[in-house]
């Protein structure tokens, strides 16, 4: 049942809407990840852009239709390939879902009915010439891994007018999400940041503090 | 290097961000205040060693 003080939940932006303010993450969910993990959340919401992950899908549908639907849903993706090494635990196996998922958005951008535009992002500089050459001639993001370089490839990569942030913006919020992790957590009960709640609860402080930076 | 996308998406406000993420206006809040705690929060190690430097300083002056 609904909680009353919930309002109708917002249309979802409908797959093919050009005004989506939507950025699909394309993130490894992972422990060693968590500190970038904030920090796309903090650079994407300090561009007042809307971050979205396969993490908070839920439901019965089929994972890839479910996936393609939120691409879909948005104007943007980005998508970190810095996670190319094998898994720890047998069997060794690389992961191949965030190459597919960046290939789904290749596609979408050139065959689907509205604009959407894709960003690679990596921690080490060339290695995606080895990793996915066919990615050759594509300006991949380098953001040597750390939340610093990760603001600062993202004022690279956008720019908006009319409220353009900063990278000690970014930092700012960053910081916020970082000191109120343990409280978010706490109240969700959750283990790791990786889950559909806590990534909820972090967009919205995100924007918060976003909005109070103005 | 190419030159920055420009972003020519809409910007909804921090309730139209939580509905559509089915954060309720009662948690809205209670993150609003979370960030009020953590902007009040005082800076404490730094501040409890500068006290403990002028406690020892004082005290060596007492003993001559």
């Amino acid at each position: 049942m609904t909680p009353p003080e919930l309002e109708p939940p917002l249309r979802e932006t409908a797959p093919g809407d050009a005004d989506s303010p939507g950025v699909f993450l394309n993130l490894p969910y992972d422990d060693a990840f968590q500190d970038l993990y904030l920090a796309y959340i903090a650079g994407v919401c300090a561009f007042s852009l809307v971050p979205k992950a396969t993490l908070e899908i839920p439901g019965s549908e089929r994972r890839l239709d479910r996936i393609l639907g939120l691409m879909q849903s948005c104007r943007y993706s980005f998508h970190d390939l810095s996670r190319v090494q094998l898994a720890a635990s047998p069997p060794l196996t690389p992961r191949f879902n965030m190459p597919f998922e960046l290939g789904m958005a290749v596609g979408w951008a050139r065959w689907g009915t509205s604009p959407h535009t894709w960003f690679v992002f990596e921690s080490q500089k060339w290695r995606t010439l080895k990793s996915l050459s066919d990615l050759g001639g594509t300006d991949v993001y380098i953001h040597d891994g750390t939340p610093a370089g990760l603001f600062r490839e993202l004022c690279n990569a956008l720019v908006r007018t009319g409220r353009q942030t900063t990278v000690q913006k970014m930092e700012s919020i960053y910081v916020v999400l970082k000191q109120a992790l343990p409280a978010i957590l706490h109240r969700a009960g959750a283990p790791t940041p990786f889950a559909a709640r806590v990534f909820a609860d972090l967009v919205v402080l995100a924007r918060l503090v976003s909005d109070d930076l103005l | 290097m190419r030159r920055p996308v420009q972003i020519d998406a809409p910007i909804l406000s921090v309730d139209q961000v939580a509905r559509m993420k089915g954060v309720s206006p009662k948690r809205v809040k209670e993150l609003a205040k979370l960030l009020q705690d953590l902007k009040n929060r005082k800076p404490a190690r730094r501040h409890d060693a500068t006290r403990v430097r002028t406690s020892a300083a004082r005290n060596r002056t007492r003993g001559r």
